[in-house]
């Protein structure tokens, strides 16, 4: 004679699906000890309360998982403090009224430190990523030459680049182009679309004389 | 019976076990991993030290025993007796002898020098 069915369901139900099995079976086998030392009535009605009982202390169990669980996303979640209160206002501006020169040389060192900033940055920024010497230049996102066979920006070829274009006296114009293969699908296979050439792009014109034929005015350099 | 190897160096930064998180342990060890499960566990209590031990109170300390590491488990073999399920077995982990031992040896220095009181030979 098995445990009772409900018994079996319920702890089956409450308790984690890989431990449904073995805490079925301890129900089972205790079910079987109380069979031989205390006959059929008493065994049904000890596994019963003993059912209930591994229930409720499985819903307790899931419970305190729960509440660890949410507990442990707070923590996780906590948005940062600026560290920042009303007494921190309050302070300021009682030692604004009761230190007024401090306060204005405080102000006007943090404005010179800002400024000292402000320039670093704008020096720093110049010296790395110079605006190229053409009108309107700063309409220009990106110029980059990439050097396919060295995997990396050829610095040394935009140098080339705006001497050669300084220094031409017969080319009309000078433009360079590649292609750029995107992965957008349109109808009737894969969308190119080509960079365009560097001088007609920008809007400048070389020096003088008549546009050239040939590979430079083609393109591809 | 103690089996499998428990030869395992004491960490002096052990934690302490409960009073009853003890008894599990150390009827876990007494059983050894190829018997210790809920059953006999709580059978081994109750045949021990005489008290009454619900079966649902040693389920749930030995969740939390397996959650801090102390003790590992694995599902046996299915047993008739159990309805052709498995148990499920349960090791004593090195860390969880390192707390048996950090435990009961706070509880025999603090009772070292009271056996006229407790009344007890060793």
């Amino acid at each position: 004679v098995s445990a009772p069915r409900w018994a079996l369901w319920l702890v089956t139900r409450l308790a984690p699906p890989p431990q449904a099995a073995d805490v079925a079976g301890d129900l089972a086998e205790a079910h079987r000890g109380r069979l031989i030392r205390r006959g059929r009535v008493a065994a049904w009605l000890l596994t019963s309360l003993e059912a209930l009982d591994v229930s409720a202390a499985l819903v307790r169990e899931r419970l305190r998982r729960r509440r660890v669980s949410r507990a442990r996303g707070r923590a996780h979640r906590r948005p940062i403090r600026l560290g920042v209160s009303w007494l921190d206002f309050r302070l300021g501006f009682r030692m604004l009224i009761k230190h007024p020169g401090l306060t204005v040389v405080g102000g006007l060192a943090m404005a010179f430190a800002i400024a000292v900033g402000v320039f670093a940055f704008e020096l720093v920024l110049q010296l790395t990523r110079p605006t190229l010497p053409l009108p309107d230049a700063e309409r220009v996102v990106a110029l980059r030459l990439w050097h396919t066979a060295a995997g990396g920006v050829e610095e040394q070829a935009l140098y080339d680049y705006r001497i050669w274009r300084e220094q031409l006296a017969s080319v009309d114009a000078l433009g360079a182009y590649r292609d750029v293969d995107r992965s957008l699908g349109v109808s009737g296979g894969q969308a190119g679309v080509g960079a365009g050439g560097g001088d007609q792009r920008l809007g400048v014109r070389g020096r003088a004389g008549p546009a050239a034929a040939g590979p430079a005015s083609a393109g591809g350099g | 019976v103690v089996s499998g190897d428990y030869s395992h160096n004491v960490t002096k930064d052990a934690r302490a076990l409960a009073e009853f998180e003890l008894i599990v342990m150390l009827a876990a060890l007494r059983l050894g991993p190829e018997q210790a499960y809920t059953v006999t566990i709580a059978d081994e209590i109750r045949r021990r030290t005489g008290r009454s031990v619900r079966r649902a109170n040693v389920y749930t300390t030995l969740q939390r025993l397996e959650e801090k590491g102390l003790v590992s488990s694995e599902l046996g073999e299915p047993r008739p007796e159990r309805g052709g399920r498995p148990p499920r077995l349960f090791t004593v982990a090195p860390s969880g002898l390192a707390a048996v031992r950090a435990t009961t040896a706070a509880i025999r220095a603090m009772t070292g020098d009271l056996s006229h009181l407790l009344g007890e030979t060793s």
